[in-house]
């Protein structure tokens, strides 16, 4: 993976150079050229060549944007190849796409020749068969020439002009490096595009698709500003803009890559329905726009700029997700943020060139295309930086399940065990040496002919039937303990009900009960581990707290059964807690495992409360 | 031999000890009027063969395979509301009387004093009336009602006693309401006391149940 992208950089940087070395034999001859604005179709170019329009033209203050809504750009200059020491064959104005470019010729014989390119015009018609828009120049010996150019474009796109001369040679050399630099970009965003379609489906995660889809709309957005979309898709001219179609489809992606990748629905729900909007917007309107579907009362202008708009949102919000996820602690955010400020840097450097700002360079015409390979690349790593992250979070989730089975396991063993010993002290010091009392007194009583004087034989035998019934109330507790059988029989209300009175009614301690109804549709598990926590809690307060009022209540929705229990004696003091705690502990696995919460609350001298709560289902 | 007037009234025996309804059998065959016709060790065998010999008189014991005794009365009792039906257990919990006597039971005996009081019960029941082990408490226990106490029983209250109903319904235990209220724990009770007996409660457990039940009445009030 690692070799793929190492490998695609320096290939990009070697056609990088190609490019440059090639266009350092160019000549810029910009700042020859004078300009003037007029409005549409109100002169001829002929007259303005001529200088019969009286137009007002000004030297080119280079760079600078040239574009005014809604009107022609006149530029004209006057050429002189022999001065330039240049055998010049082509004028090329680089770095943009212009919708119409009209150029006259006006040699020193007084001939006029013209020829046309640009996004409106067919390509099969250009001269030059060049992505961008270039001229053949007259042939040499007839100097000096006057140029005009007429440009038009119906939208507000800013113009930075460019002019630049090139001899044949170092033309083909140009053209063939920008193919090649064209071949790699395509190239790797194919391999990228490949690499995570196969990983969507090996991984089954939706935000590599996501990924694709961005990745495929930047790439469509590239042909297009390039103008090979003309040379190899629209050849014969194409009728409008497609370029809001993949920056809406672009949204839309990128909006529910971060979605996906950084998982925003769980971590932040708000956002998340905000910005789906935001890409549900952004995808209808693109789509509007390229159909020219025409919505009643809501003018063009307003939705272009309305998809400007949408376009920043959703950059500001890709950036604004990943770092906040970052800061929360998610790594995999870092790469998404990176890379999103790679495409904003690529995108920044080439509208400060359109807009004027800076002059034109090989780079910068190229940079939103490298902003766009450094963003798929990183993302793509981003991907596969994910795999790790949530392989080895997958482990770790693993172990601590593991460890806590394993507490658990642990924890219930020795409670089975405590119980084991509670029950084998009461069968062998209450049942066994009551048993053996008995045994000892029907001997001697079969032994012994005649009985102690005062008592008859009758007597004697009704006391030990009544001592007999004195272990049998032992074992009747024990069985009960053992298992709930009123549970079993008469459910959970009455259960607990007899098991509150039970455990009281010997005791000096008050108690109230508001037991209400259990719903019918309640898990029989679920009722036992209730009762189990109950009892255990009624066992520890009998214990240890030492308590003179105990209160208890059980209130239940069609969801959710809740249970409180208050007493007022001692509360827990955690110095010692060692064998209540071990109990507590038992409770709350218990009532964690069907997936229900246990609390506890307890103040020293003040009592103790717990409450816990359990899903019907 | 006595030959009695009346004819012999036919018995079933339902209980999964073998010993023990041998037992039953030596202790009720001294009684003429009695007929023992079957027994049955389940109680799905012991509704099959009610509802084939329609015996008079059933006895029951509450823990058999499958179908437990009260299921069992569930079922029978519908059907034939005349049959008498006893039920002879271990199990003293309150619980399970209450059950059956909410299902009709005749008579409820613990199986300690089974030999002993058996032939008692099946005298009273077949009179018609109602028998439970002494052990039991001998008698039918007062479920409680709240329907009767309404609002009339919660005027009877004072202030203060209002106050600690309400503190009650909140879930708090005496000695939290002695605090909240800046009174001693003894005067709590008292007023606790006081509460039960004007609104006829049974003890005060029953005291958090009522309030909870009644916190709307006892707002508006």
């Amino acid at each position: 993976m690692r070799t793929i992208f190492i490998s695609i950089v320096l290939m990009l940087l070697c056609s990088c150079t190609k490019i440059v070395d090639a266009g350092s034999s160019a000549v810029d001859i910009s700042s020859q050229f004078q300009l003037a604005h007029s409005a549409q179709n109100e002169h001829q170019p002929m007259d303005v060549l001529f200088g019969k329009a009286g137009l007002d033209f000004h030297p080119l203050d280079y760079p600078q944007d040239i574009a005014e809504f809604g009107k022609d750009s006149w530029l004209k200059a006057r050429l002189r190849r022999t001065d330039m020491k240049l055998e010049a064959g082509i004028l090329e104005l680089p770095g943009q796409l212009f919708g119409q470019v009209d150029i006259w010729f006006e040699l020193a014989d007084g001939e006029t020749l013209h020829d046309r390119a640009g996004t409106w015009y067919p390509y099969v018609e250009r001269k030059v068969k060049h992505a961008g828009v270039a001229f053949f120049l007259p042939p040499p010996g007839q100097e000096p020439v006057n140029v005009l150019i007429r440009m038009r474009s119906n939208k507000a796109m800013p113009v930075n002009f460019t002019a630049l001369l090139w001899t044949q040679e170092s033309w083909s050399d140009y053209v063939f490096n920008q193919r090649v630099w064209y071949g790699v970009f395509l190239g790797a965003i194919l391999i990228l595009v490949i690499n995570n379609i196969f990983l969507a489906f090996s991984f089954r995660d939706n935000s590599y698709f996501f990924y694709v889809g961005y990745i495929l709309c930047l790439a469509f957005i590239a042909i297009l500003v390039s103008g090979l979309a003309e040379e190899y898709l629209w050849p014969s001219g194409k009728l409008r803009s497609y370029i809001l179609l993949p920056s809406g489809l672009g949204i839309f992606f990128v909006v529910n890559f971060a979605n996906t990748f950084l998982n925003i629905k769980q971590l932040k729900p708000s956002w998340y329905w905000a910005s789906s909007m935001l890409s549900i917007t952004a995808l209808v309107f693109g789509v509007m726009i390229v159909t020219e579907f025409r919505v009643p009362l809501i003018p063009d202008f307003f939705i272009t700029n309305f998809m400007h708009i949408l376009t920043v949102l959703g950059g500001a919000y890709f950036i604004a997700a990943s770092l906040g996820s970052y800061m929360l602690g998610m790594k995999q955010a870092r790469f998404l943020a990176l890379s999103m400020l790679a495409l904003l840097g690529g995108m920044v450097i080439y509208f400060l060139y359109t807009h004027g700002v800076i002059k034109y360079n090989v780079y910068v015409v190229h940079a939103m295309e490298v902003g766009t390979l450094i963003e798929g690349v990183l993302l793509s790593l981003a991907l596969s930086d994910r795999i790790n992250l949530l392989s080895s979070e997958k482990e770790r989730v693993e172990r601590e399940a593991l460890a806590a089975h394993r507490t658990f396991s642990k924890r219930l063993i020795q409670a089975q065990e405590m119980d084991r010993e509670v029950f084998s002290n009461t069968m062998h010091d209450s049942i066994g040496h009551g048993m053996l009392v008995l045994k000892q007194n029907l001997d001697k009583l079969a032994s012994s002919d005649s009985p102690t004087q005062n008592t008859s034989r009758a007597d004697e035998l009704r006391r030990q039937a009544a001592y007999c019934g004195e272990i049998l109330d032992e074992v009747r507790r024990i069985s009960h303990d053992l298992h709930p059988h009123l549970l079993k029989r008469l459910g959970l209300k009455s259960a607990i009900e007899s098991t509150v009175e039970m455990a009281f009614s010997t005791q000096s301690i008050e108690w109230q009960a508001d037991i209400g109804d259990v719903p019918r549709g309640i898990n029989k598990e679920r009722e036992i581990v209730i009762y189990r926590v109950i009892q255990e809690c009624l066992n520890n307060i009998l214990k240890h707290a030492d308590a003179t009022e105990v209160i208890i209540a059980l209130s239940s929705d069609n969801k959710m059964i809740r249970v409180n229990i208050k007493d007022d004696g001692k509360g827990i003091d955690p110095g010692e807690a060692s064998e209540i705690g071990q109990g507590l502990y038992g409770m709350k696995d218990r009532v964690e495992l069907f997936g229900g919460w246990f609390s506890i609350e307890s103040r020293l001298d003040v009592g103790t409360h717990i409450s816990f709560g359990l899903a019907v289902t | 031999m006595k030959i009695m007037s009346e004819r012999q009234q036919t018995l079933l025996i339902a209980d999964d000890h073998p010993i023990f309804r041998q037992g039953m059998k030596q202790v009720l065959e001294p009684t003429l009027w009695l007929r023992i016709v079957a027994e049955a060790e389940s109680g799905d065998s012991a509704l099959t063969q009610i509802r084939y010999l329609k015996p008079d008189i059933v006895i029951l014991d509450i823990a058999m395979p499958g179908m437990d005794g009260l299921e069992v009365l569930e079922k029978v009792r519908p059907a034939y509301p005349d049959m008498i039906v006893v039920i002879v257990t271990s199990y003293d919990d309150q619980a399970y009387l209450e059950r059956a006597l909410e299902l009709g039971v005749n008579g409820y005996v613990i199986k300690d004093v089974a030999a002993e009081n058996i032939v008692q019960c099946l005298d009273t029941v077949r009179r018609g009336e109602i028998y439970i082990s002494p052990t039991l408490g001998g008698r039918v226990p007062k479920l409680p009602t709240f329907e009767s106490v309404e609002l009339e029983s919660l005027k009877t209250l004072t202030e203060m006693e209002r106050i600690v109903l309400e503190k009650v319904a909140q879930f708090l235990t005496s000695k939290e309401i002695a605090r909240d209220l800046c009174v001693s724990f003894r005067t709590i009770q008292n007023h606790r006391a006081h509460i039960c007996s004007k609104l006829e409660l049974k003890g005060t457990h029953q005291l958090m149940s009522y309030a909870r039940k009644h916190r709307e009445l006892l707002k508006s009030s």
